[in-house]
């Protein structure tokens, strides 16, 4: 399975740059130590870096849900044309279609990579629902069951597949 | 005393010496209880037991202190004493103080400095790294993918600019097509396809409108729209074999068109002909094999549901039983060619609802909104359904067409006829007079608007209206209706004349 994972993110490895990117943004931001940034890896850290554990149930919250946020939107954002205008309308055009796969493949890598390493979704679930308060809990819940159902997705390929079939659906409609 | 001495060693030495008093009592006892053998065996034993109460509470006293270490002495002392002796080694008695000369960690990261114990006792940096790991460089891939990701958006957008207009439209029409409302979806399509560039032509938008009209039976649209986005070769790549079978099959169609045409056209022109040879000869046609014969380049058969629909349209002008024709457009719906469904399916559901097969009737009805949400035919066939019941029911009537209206394509007013019906069952003429003179004035005249026309005029008291429209029959070659005659002479009633089944009017 990690061999699998693996190959995926290196097939997808604009977005496994930009994610990695991103969390280590969100690490100097909450000043946590980064013992590894390197973004793209033979092991189950690939797409990710290694940090501490975040001290506090916002920490926790901001390394798994900012990256995400900001790889789900660029997904939107990159994929929206090419999506639209190229898979679904089928517009024709040398330099539409040239952009609009190259604009496609970043959306498809961004949203691949979007999510947190299991272990953080775990100790963010830990840290919000044993060290937040009542309405860290209220209001980060929504946003702690996307990215910890997606971290357990994204853990077993699932969002690879999740986009290959929304691309397949899109091309034959 | 070795034991003495071995707990001198163990002991602090303030529990020593008390130990040690304790055994000098105890020693100058035994020395007094043998000078006094003969003093007194009971004596000496009261004074020993004294003796060795005493010793027994000093002990206590000492090990009770040291084991809580709240002695006088210092507390390693007492730490010492309640470390248990299967730990201690007797070879090495200084073991402790080797352990704590052990050397420290150092940091994995600059391996000078000894890693910080405040993270924890295996925690591999110093405090000096981990302040630096906080401020860990962002790697420079990151940014530079970043920066490629934000310029590619930039220039999607300027590229899909110039796609705008035709978006917009395409999008709309692409929204009518997927809920089904095929008229609004050809129309909105049309539009955008009659200007168009072939070079950067929407493809969701031509294979939409070509399967549109396949489905309306506009094959020669549908082809005339093929030959002009497809070359032959693009025709050849295997994902698009779909319109070389639309081209070939509008052939078929044609081909039989004509071979049908050869049959019925001149014999039923005039009024003898010989019914069943024509149908015997429409038959036949199902077993010729025109490409064999050199009368086709590519047909081997001709369409057997147009064969079996020209029959059905035989058998009606021939004025077959209601239920005779529903039975031969039975036999067209079991053939099975869904592609071909436009060409019957609207007959279909007026005879089903002529012969008040309302189960049928509603099937079909269903059918014809499934394969297009705005059929106005089928809410006007629906309308029939009303009409032909024991007890017309001229407001659903009504009520129908109004839907018909509401989805009927721009120039399209049959649901005025079916109104006009409608209000010629409430009696009010008048207005059915109105309705089938805007119904004419939109659509022109057929065999029915004018018979129906001239029987609103009659009702109406408006006999002009009859003469005009018996005059321009008569001209055509055709008769005005039995039925219309018949009511004309007081023969029939308005109502019976409406939901006469034999034939329409």
């Amino acid at each position: 399975m990690t061999g699998l994972y693996v190959l995926i993110k290196y097939l997808t490895f604009p977005g496994a740059l930009v994610r990695g990117f991103w969390e280590q943004v969100v690490c100097r931001c909450c000043k946590v130590p980064v013992e590894d940034n390197r973004y793209l890896r033979n092991d189950e850290m690939a797409s990710h870096i290694e940090h501490e554990f975040m001290p506090t149930a916002r920490g926790a919250f901001a390394i798994c849900f900012v990256p995400c946020l900001f790889n789900l939107v660029g997904a939107f954002l990159m994929g929206l044309i090419p999506s639209v205008m190229v898979l679904y309308l089928k517009f024709s055009g040398l330099a539409l279609t040239l952009c609009s796969a190259v604009s496609y493949w970043f959306a498809l890598s961004l949203f691949v990579n979007a999510f947190p390493l299991v272990e953080d979704a775990l100790h963010m679930k830990d840290k919000v629902y044993h060290s937040g308060n009542i309405l860290q809990k209220i209001f980060y819940t929504p946003g702690l069951f996307i990215t910890f159902g997606g971290a357990f997705l994204e853990k077993y390929c699932l969002t690879f597949l999740a986009a290959v079939i929304f691309t397949v659906v899109l091309l034959l409609k | 005393m070795d034991q003495n001495k071995k707990d001198n060693e163990l002991m602090p030495d303030t529990d020593a010496e008390e130990i040690s008093d304790a055994a000098s009592v105890e020693e100058t006892a035994e020395e007094s209880a043998a000078q006094n053998s003969d003093g007194g065996d009971q004596d000496l034993k009261e004074e020993l037991e004294q003796i060795r109460d005493m010793f027994q509470q000093e002990l206590d006293k000492a090990t009770s202190e040291a084991e809580t270490g709240e002695t006088d002495g210092d507390s390693e002392a007492g730490e010492s004493l309640i470390q248990p002796l299967e730990d201690m080694d007797p070879a090495n008695p200084h073991q402790d103080e080797d352990a704590e000369e052990a050397p420290k960690r150092i940091c994995e990261c600059c391996g000078e400095s000894t890693c910080s114990e405040d993270y924890g006792e295996d925690y591999p940096f110093c405090d000096a790294c981990r302040e630096l790991m906080k401020r860990y460089p962002l790697r420079i891939s990151g940014i530079i993918m970043c920066i490629i990701m934000a310029a590619l958006f930039v220039a999607t957008v300027f590229v899909s600019a110039d796609y705008a207009e035709g978006f917009m439209t395409v999008g709309q029409g692409a929204s009518y097509y997927d809920k089904g409302k095929v008229t609004s979806a050809l129309s909105v399509y049309y539009s955008y396809l009659s200007s168009a560039d072939p070079d950067t032509v929407s493809k969701k938008a031509l294979h939409d409108t070509i399967d549109a009209y396949v489905s309306n039976g506009y094959m020669s649209d549908a082809a005339s729209l093929i030959k002009t986005y497809y070359d032959e070769d693009a025709l050849k790549l295997p994902w698009n074999k779909k319109y070389q079978k639309i081209l070939d099959r509008t052939t078929i169609l044609t081909e039989s068109y004509y071979a049908i045409a050869d049959i019925i056209e001149g014999p039923m022109t005039g009024e003898d002909y010989d019914y069943d040879e024509i149908m015997a000869q429409l038959d036949a046609l199902k077993t010729v094999n025109p490409k064999e014969e050199g009368k086709s380049e590519i047909t081997e058969k001709y369409s057997e549901v147009f064969i079996e629909f020209y029959r059905y349209l035989v058998m009606s002008i021939h004025d077959e039983s209601p239920e005779t024709q529903l039975e031969q457009l039975k036999k067209v719906d079991e053939l099975g060619e869904k592609d071909m469904e436009w060409a019957y399916l609207a007959s279909y559901c007026a005879l089903a609802a002529r012969c008040s097969d309302e189960k049928l009737t509603r099937e079909i009805f269903d059918r014809m909104l499934k394969n297009n949400a705005e059929d106005s035919g089928a809410y006007n066939a629906m309308a029939m359904y009303y009409r032909y019941l024991e007890k017309p029911d001229a407001d659903k009537m009504l009520e129908l067409s109004e839907q018909a209206k509401e989805n009927a394509y721009s120039g399209d007013v049959s649901y005025l006829m079916t109104s006009a019906i409608a209000y010629l069952l409430k009696g009010d003429y008048e207005t059915a007079l109105d309705n089938m003179e805007s119904y004419i004035n939109t659509m022109g005249y057929s065999v029915q608007s004018c018979n129906l026309y001239a029987l609103c005029g009659l009702a109406a008291g408006d006999d002009t209206v009859y003469d005009e429209m018996k005059k321009l029959l008569e001209d055509s070659g055709y008769e005005i209706s039995d039925l219309v005659v018949q009511y004309k002479q007081g023969k029939m009633t308005i109502e019976e004349v409406i939901t006469d089944k034999g034939g329409d009017i």
